[in-house]
């Protein structure tokens, strides 16, 4: 069966040479770092093949970040099945900036999947950096007011200080 | 006076937290003997929970864990959420709160400390610590022990856990060394030959100078971690007899060793905490005046290379390790022979760990 390949103005969610090359070689410079009972959030739905073998590999505890409705839609139209053979598998859409509302503390992982992010590259890559350890704690404390003395910025001044390269005091 | 509950917070290493563990028995003579001793330690030293036997452990009721080193790791990561930790935090710092402490000692000189007990809410906090965001200390002695130890110089007055008692009024004891009656026919000396710390080692050929010298007085056995003890048994082949020790089992191991000969480590201030006769090799940043084992007769080698010592988040800044060419096996062996012949002259002390407190004056 051919695989669906998506194209939108111009620009292709994957690899037009060879996509299956491209989602190895993604999986074989994340997955080292991941275990496999991690809750995973996947940045970027593209085609969704590098979402059919993450969870064929048994990554079953699962979401994808997407930004774009019409590539979720492709995706529940070419993908049903991973939607109903894998119950823990979700597709979590995210409205423009408003993501900085969302509650993304049941992830332990977060995988950015670049190659599919063309048309949303900008926003994926603040949204990346804002979840990203370093890139969101160094964020979250330059944004922080110095008033802000609420228990989660004191918690976030508690990790800055543990030593990070970059971090700031 | 109703018992009170005290939380103790040492958020550093392992050896630090051994030498904290000397104020113990002041807090506990400060705040009544019925008072309750909760700890909080980090996955540095947190080996320490499973040591019984010794009276500043066990006036400890419960140890509070935070997992420092795993968050240092996995904020460097490049795919791990920070959300989770910062709700992990929240969830220790809350219990902490729950517990609602009379008094916490903040024994830690880490930023990460005085943060960590805004978070915390308690009625007394003694130390350094932030309350609302701003650095508060509990007396003016606090203030001026930051102020003093908080940089690297050449010499310091008082060692780090005596100017940090001092600061938080507690006393520290008597240097004490609960020499004991050797059964070994040679006397047993124990080295720890190796630390995570590049600038802090002696070469392996230095060592095995040292064994060749001293091996028809002395039985030789070197400490090793499970990992490291293939490389260490065949380095030092017919040198030595390698030795693969927990830091549980090395605690008491250490009751039939005569002498510990010890880089700048953890197991340096276990002996000492244990009173046995110790040697101390200094290098690079390890500092004799401010990290001495707290042990009486303790004898300290140092390096004697100008730019020794040297601060502790760089790298050696020198062409080559200047301060461990400083030292020569020589020294080091008469180091070894002094330790040992002064063992010779300690009066020989039958004291149960009961008996400790009192004997050292507490």
């Amino acid at each position: 069966m051919l695989e669906p390949r998506l194209i939108k103005e111009k620009k292709s969610y994957s690899s037009l040479r060879n996509p299956a090359k491209e989602i190895s070689a993604w999986l074989a410079e994340t997955l080292p770092h991941v275990p496999k009972d991690a809750r995973i959030a996947v940045l970027g739905l593209g085609d969704g093949q590098h979402i059919r073998q993450l969870l064929n590999m048994g990554y079953i505890n699962l979401s994808v970040l997407e930004f774009d409705p019409w590539v979720i839609s492709c995706f529940e139209t070419f993908h049903k099945d991973l939607l109903e053979s894998y119950p823990s598998f979700r597709v979590h859409r995210l409205y423009g900036h408003s993501y900085f509302e969302d509650d993304f503390s049941g992830y332990d992982y977060f995988l950015p999947f670049r190659s599919c992010w063309h048309n949303n590259a900008k926003i994926f890559s603040e949204l990346y950096s804002c979840l990203m350890s370093q890139g969101s704690i160094l964020n979250y404390h330059q944004n922080l007011e110095i008033s802000d003395q609420s228990k989660k910025a004191k918690a976030i001044r508690a990790l800055v200080s543990m030593g990070l390269k970059s971090g700031v005091k | 006076m109703s018992s009170q509950k005290i939380l103790v917070v040492t958020v550093m290493r392992l050896g630090d937290t051994f030498q904290h563990l000397n104020l113990i028995g002041s807090i506990q003579k400060k705040h009544g003997f019925d008072s309750t001793i909760d700890m909080v330690v980090t996955d540095y030293s947190e080996q320490l929970i499973e040591l019984k036997g010794h009276p500043s452990l066990d006036a400890i009721r419960k140890f509070f864990s935070i997992p420092y080193s795993k968050w240092q790791k996995e904020l460097t990561s490049r795919y791990l959420s920070i959300d989770k930790k910062i709700q992990d935090l929240l969830r220790i710092s809350e219990s902490l709160s729950r517990e609602n402490y009379d008094f916490v000692y903040n024994l830690s000189n880490t930023d990460f400390s005085y943060r960590l007990l805004d978070l915390v809410e308690s009625k007394n906090v003694v130390g350094a610590y932030y309350r609302q965001g701003k650095a508060t200390y509990s007396s003016s002695k606090v203030k001026l022990f930051l102020d003093e130890y908080g940089f690297t110089r050449s010499s310091y007055r008082l060692s780090l856990v005596e100017a940090l008692a001092n600061s938080l009024d507690l006393q520290i004891p008597t240097k004490t060394i609960l020499a004991r009656r050797s059964l070994n026919k040679k006397p047993k000396v124990l080295f720890q030959v190796t630390t995570s710390d590049q600038k802090k080692k002696l070469t392996y050929s230095k060592w095995k100078d040292v064994f060749r010298l001293i091996q028809n007085q002395c039985q030789i056995e070197v400490l090793s971690s499970a990992s490291e003890f293939a490389d260490l048994q065949t380095e030092f082949l017919g040198y030595a007899h390698v030795k693969s020790l927990t830091i549980k089992e090395c605690f008491s191991y250490l009751n039939s060793v005569d002498l510990v000969v010890s880089l700048d480590t953890s197991i340096l201030h276990l002996a000492a905490l244990n009173g046995i006769n110790c040697l101390g090799v200094f290098l690079g940043s390890g500092h004799k005046d401010l990290t001495a084992p707290f042990v009486e007769n303790a004898k300290l080698i140092s390096a004697k290379s100008d730019c020794y010592p040297c601060s502790h988040s760089q790298a050696c800044s020198q062409s080559s390790h200047l301060c461990e060419q400083s030292l020569t096996a020589d020294e080091i062996t008469k180091g070894i022979l002094s330790s040992l012949s002064s063992r010779n002259e300690n009066r020989v002390l039958d004291v149960s760990p009961n008996d400790w407190a009192n004997q050292s004056g507490l």
